[in-house]
Order: structure tokens, then sequence, then C-alpha cells
């Protein structure tokens, strides 16, 4: 009986530490799993605004030069995309303020710096472009159609020149991409 | 007789049970197995503040990115300093000649921006700097950079084409500036310290373990037509 219960202290001993290095082993994964999220949420919120940026350069357009944009973009025929190619943040001529990447970026770049940054330096390396503005004739009305605008935007994680291993991954060293489709109504007249 | 020895045991219930100083002991290595535990645990805890301070500061930076993105109209996002942006009304109280209306757009503005940039004293032109506080007490200073995308940057209204269109054939100059100008490059970090109720410094002091901060940029362009 003696020997019995002796025998007991190992597995108990085993099932206490078995128990307690699992909770620790998942408190670390949840930690960690945690930061991680934190970061890609950050980097899709910045990819998000960039995209954002590129509906706003897109209604910029639309708003002053509607009729130009409505020829290039008239239901039935195929759609003139050269209208947009000055939606790109990367080779638009305002290059060097909207440039959000090349020498603008700066990974130290911070408004709380001693010195004012540039006003052509950028905190994040990203880019945004117009993708395509297609006719939806499921909405087309007496006065007006309805096109659905798609634009797209990627940044990177803020690594400087040597980019991190799973930014280099990518083929622009940008892995985090958000993708926007809005619905815009052209007038007829 | 031998029933009793045999039942009786009294000797023998002595020897298998846990004297005082068999349980001091395992009560003093458990002690010591545990101390690493409760250390990580502390660790745990901390770092979840952590997580929940990066976690306020983004949900704090989209909602003030948002606001001044969709809802502050676009003449009142003024340059600033060049590190900091202004707020404020041009026209004051003149577009109805009544300068207590023009002092009521001001106390809606003070009273909106105290939501994004906290609860301070912030005198008119208002400034995109400030700090807010976190329901657990963590402090974060919140600042705003406005780019005018115009002139000097930008002579003509070539991000339409090559043969640029002067902008001031499209757009009304801006009512103090004069500058003609369609889009505005918006930059906002948010800093904050992991030392909980302790103010972020105004001025970057260099990298500190204790200090973090984040940034989103964006580009508004000029799509209101009440002017």
């Amino acid at each position: 009986m003696n020997n019995r219960r002796s025998a007991m202290a190992i597995p108990l001993v085993l099932i206490f530490a078995f128990i307690t290095a699992a909770m620790l082993m998942s408190l670390l994964f949840i930690g960690t799993e945690t930061k991680n999220q934190n970061k890609i949420t950050l980097y899709n919120l910045q990819a998000h605004y960039l995209a954002l940026s590129a509906v706003q350069h897109l209604k910029l357009k639309l708003q002053h030069m509607p009729r130009e944009v409505r020829i290039a973009v008239e239901p039935g025929q195929p759609p003139d995309t050269n209208v947009f190619e000055h939606i790109v943040s990367s080779i638009n001529p305002i290059r060097s303020v909207i440039h959000f990447e090349g020498g603008n970026f700066d990974p130290s770049y911070s408004l709380f710096a001693a010195d004012a940054p540039s006003d052509d330096a950028t905190p994040i390396r990203g880019r945004y472009e117009f993708v395509s503005l297609q006719a939806d004739a499921t909405e087309r009305r007496f006065v007006h159609d309805s096109f659905i605008a798609t634009v797209t935007a990627a940044v990177s994680c803020g690594c400087g020149p040597d980019p991190c291993p799973r930014c280099s991954r990518h083929p622009n060293g940008m892995p985090y991409v958000v993708t926007i489709s809005e619905r815009i109504y052209l007038s007829r007249d | 007789m031998e029933l009793l020895s045999k039942r009786g045991a009294p000797t023998k219930n002595t020897k298998t049970g846990l004297g005082l100083l068999e349980v001091l002991v395992a009560f003093l290595i458990l002690g010591f197995l545990m101390l690493p535990v409760f250390g990580f645990l502390t660790y745990t805890v901390k770092d979840a503040e952590k997580l929940y301070t990066e976690a306020f500061a983004i949900s704090h930076a989209r909602f003030v990115m948002d606001t001044v993105m969709f809802q502050v109209p676009w003449i009142l996002l003024e340059d600033g300093d060049g590190r900091i942006a202004n707020i404020r009304d041009p026209r004051d109280g003149d577009i109805f000649d009544d300068p207590e209306i023009g002092d009521s757009v001001n106390h809606l503005l003070r009273a909106y921006l105290n939501r994004l940039f906290g609860d301070q004293t912030i005198d008119f032109p208002f400034s995109t700097d400030g700090i807010v506080e976190c329901p657990m007490g963590f402090r974060y200073r919140v600042r705003l950079k406005c780019v005018t995308i115009g002139e000097p940057h930008l002579e003509h209204l070539d991000i339409f084409d090559q043969d640029a269109i002067p902008i001031s054939w499209l757009v009304p100059a801006h009512p103090t500036s004069g500058e003609y100008n369609v889009m505005k490059k918006l930059i906002l970090e948010v800093m904050w310290s992991n030392i909980k109720g302790e103010d972020p410094p105004a001025t970057f002091q260099g990298r500190s373990a204790r200090i973090n901060s984040i940034q989103l940029v964006a580009v508004r362009a000029d799509l209101e037509e009440y002017r």
C-alpha cells in the first residue's frame, strides 16, 4: 500500500507540470497572436486609407471632367483606361507629395521630431492605383448611368531599404493589399 | 489479540501520514516552482495592457482620420506650421454678416475637436495637436499634419493630363491664403507611453522602449460644391 501511494507522486507532478506548461504556452501564444493581429490591422488600415485616397483622386477627375470620362467609359463600349492612367500615386505628376515610396519614404519619420519633416516625406511605404471603371447595366436609370469603380492600394510593414522576409516575398515588397469597389453615378447630360 | 493488533495499527497510520515538516518542504518547493509562473503571468498582464494601448491607438487614429477625411469641411483644413495643421472657418461670421454666428461655428468646432484631440483648452484657430486618455488611464498624443497640394507644389492641374489645365479655371481661390488647390495630404501620428498616466513628450527625444507611435497617411480631394 505504501509503495502504491508513493508511486502516484510522479504522475501527479507530471500532470501538474503539463497543465501549468499548457496554460503558460497558451498565454504566450495568445499574446503573440494578438500582437501580430494588431500589426496586420495597422498595415491594412494604412492600405485602406491609401485606397480611399485613390477613390478621392478618381472622384476629383469625375467631378471636373465628367464629359471626358463619360466618353471614355460609354456603356456598351470597351472602356478607355488611358483616361485614368494618372490615378497612380507613384507616377503621378504630383509625385513629390503623394509619392509614398522610393526616396520619399522615411522609416524614422515623426511629427514629434525636433525638426519638422519635409512635405514630400512619408512615414509609410505604399502606393495606390486605379484598377477599373465598369458600367453596371443593372443600375441604369433615366438620367444617369451607374459604374463600379475599383482601386487598389498596398503598403509594406515599414521596413527600410532592406525588406523583411515577408515583404521581400512580394514582387513590389508590399504584402498588405486593400482593394475597394465603389458605385459611382454619372449624369448623362 | 491478533485481530486487535492487525486492526489497530496506530503506529502504521502515523507512518503513512504527512508531517508538518514534509508539508512545509512541499510548499517551499511548490512556491519556488510557482515563482516563474507568477512572473510570467505578471508579464502577460503587462503585455495585455500594451496590446490594449495599441488597439486603442489604432481605433482612435481611425476615428480621427475618418472624421478629417469625410466630416470636416475641406475649406476648414489649413497647413499650419508644417507640423501641426489648423482647423478654422476662414469665413468666420462674414457669410451672414453676423459675428455671433461665427462664434457659434467656433463653439461647434471646439466641441468637435475636443473629441478628436483631447479635452483641453484650444484657441482659435484650432490646432490639431492634443492629448486623449483611454478608459484604462493611458495617455496618447494625437497630431495631424496637412500638406496642401497646390501652389507651389502644383502650378497646374496636371493630375488629369500632361496638357495642363490651370487650377484657377476649376476652383475658387482659398479665402485666406488665396491659393488654388484641389488636394491635401494628411499625415496623422498617435504617440503614447506604456506607463499609465504619463504624458507622451511633445517633442521626440529619440527611440525609447516605453514610447510607441503609429502613423496613417491619406490624400483628400476637394469634392465639395457648396462654395
